[in-house]
């Protein structure tokens, strides 16, 4: 029951190079992307300045999507060919993922208190983004709970994978289970200021979700490094 | 033909279990005596009101079988553990997967037990009668097991062999099972109520299909968890 | 039009104070990380612990 998986030592350890100007960038970048957001949109007739949460919530929204997309592409990789670098992003990706999803339920909570009256409401998509929320929590502490890095690696990609699928199954669910009971109101708005407000925004989000799961990787790394080295020389090799 | 020794493999297995369980009774009765106590607090959480009790039954009689069932899937496992009897039966030849579905066929003959248990006293306690639709309750019913039994095989594998597996188990398998658990629950309160509003085939179309796509994904998926 | 104003701050400042102390942990780990290399590295090149 040896692992296949050839020692992660063996290559170079990822270096801190220019990321850390890029986390500056990517944090002005966002601080650029809110104040144009807000400058550039008119208040809206109905929901005065409520909209204007709409510039963090929806990006919010799409990055955690993103990031526990890569947490899928990764565990998948990880099933596939069984490397650790593999593991390592994709337990980065879900931890940044996991924090961008908390923020977006509060965020969205915010949002739904003054414009419904209430904190939370069973709606679909809240719903399923705080199932999201404890499934990818499970993903995290399982991970906690296990020593061997190897065995460590397969059981938290299955944990990704069945996670994955399981939260299109959890928003239609959730969907049936309001729609047979009452009819849900769907509000379009289509102005290109608050279009150009979503875009700019989730591309900032974008840059700090990248920023975050490169710097968490390059820990990880460092780490799982020590730990090999530490086993190595345990073992009287080197 | 190696599906028949593929068949043969999987019987083995799940006899192995259901012989250990009806050796050693105490540790299925537990759990039996622990889904009919859940049933009981429900019962003080939601009554006296008749009317009130009824409607929430259907809810009370699935989370009951789901506590008591995450005690089984934890202990199929904990045997070979305990005995060190894992690493001999990987090592027997055949496809992994057999392991896997011998477990589950075991589980799912103790869960439907438990549920049979739990049902009819469920039926007493919150004064429930039994509507004419029952053979198509009897679908939802099996149809519900498999989905949680499946996903709780699946856990149970990964969580019992872990540090911490009283609270990892339910933390992995609660979330997961909010589909199953919401067709489930709800197919069942439908036909209860007599399903006047038709939805319970909606909800058995979709239990049906998240219990195929998860016995597919797990069969896929515990060649990887097992090893090592 | 007051209180709607409040709970927009309400989200921006929730947003900013999320993603400082995100990035605070994710420092701190990687500071960690690296001296913890530093350390089993040095060990390899034959030094005295």
């Amino acid at each position: 029951m040896s692992s296949p998986t050839p020692p992660i030592a063996d290559s170079p350890v990822p270096q801190a190079g220019r990321w850390p100007i890029f986390g500056v960038f990517a944090l002005v970048f966002l601080v650029f992307a809110q104040v144009s957001a807000i400058l550039v949109s008119p208040p809206d007739r109905d929901m005065g300045h409520l909209q204007k949460i709409m510039y963090v919530h929806v990006p919010a929204a799409w990055t955690t999507f993103l990031a526990f997309f890569v947490v899928l592409v990764f565990s998948l990789l990880v099933l596939w060919k069984g490397r650790e670098s593999h593991d390592l992003i994709a337990a980065s990706a879900a931890e940044v993922g996991a924090m961008f999803n908390a923020l977006t339920l509060a965020l969205g909570m915010i949002w739904g208190k003054p414009t419904w009256g209430v904190w939370w409401t069973w709606d679909a998509r809240l719903t399923s983004t705080l199932v999201l929320l404890l499934i990818f929590v499970g993903y995290l502490s399982l991970r906690a709970f296990i020593d061997d890095p190897d065995r460590r690696a397969r059981w938290s990609a299955a944990v990704g994978v069945l996670g994955a699928i399981n939260v299109p199954i959890v928003y239609m669910s959730v969907k049936w289970w309001r729609t047979l009971h009452q009819v849900q109101s769907s509000p379009s708005t289509v102005d290109p200021a608050y279009v150009y407000g979503l875009r700019i925004n989730a591309v900032a989000l974008l840059f700090v979700l990248i920023y975050f799961v490169r710097r968490r990787y390059e820990a990880a790394r460092l780490l799982r490094a020590a730990e090999q080295r530490d086993d190595a020389i345990a073992l009287g090799g080197r | 033909m190696a599906w028949l020794d593929d068949w043969r493999r999987v019987r083995a297995i799940a006899w192995k279990d259901l012989t250990t369980e009806r050796r050693s009774k105490a540790g299925f009765n537990s759990v039996v005596a622990l889904g009919v106590t859940i049933l009981v607090l429900f019962g003080f959480a939601l009554g006296p009101d008749a009317a009130a009790l009824r409607h929430a039954a259907a809810g009370a009689l699935w989370l009951a079988v789901l506590f008591a069932g995450v005690l089984a899937f934890n202990r199929s496992y904990q045997v070979e553990l305990e005995t060190g009897a894992l690493e001999p039966l990987l090592l027997y030849p055949g496809a992994r997967w057999t392991i896997f579905t011998g477990k589950l066929l075991a589980n799912l003959v103790l869960v439907w037990i438990l549920l049979a248990i739990v049902v009819v006293v469920g039926i007493v306690l919150f004064q429930v009668t039994v509507p004419a639709a029952w053979p198509t309750l009897l679908v939802v019913l099996a149809l519900g097991v498999v989905g949680l039994v499946t996903l709780g095989t699946f856990y149970g594998a990964m969580a019992s062999r872990s540090r911490a597996r009283e609270v990892l188990l339910p933390l992995l398998l609660f979330p997961m099972l909010v589909p199953v658990l919401l067709a489930a629950m709800q197919a069942s309160r439908a036909l209860l109520g007599g399903d006047v509003m038709h939805e319970a085939g909606a909800w058995i179309r979709l239990l049906l299909a998240y219990d195929l796509i998860f016995l597919s994904a797990t069969h896929l998926a515990f060649a990887h968890i097992i090893e090592g | 039009m007051e209180s709607s104003i409040n709970f927009v701050i309400a989200a921006y400042a929730l947003t900013w104070l999320a993603l400082v102390a995100y990035a605070f942990h994710a420092h701190r780990t990687l500071r960690r990380a690296r001296d913890e290399y530093d350390r089993a590295t040095g060990q390899a090149a034959g030094r005295p612990r």
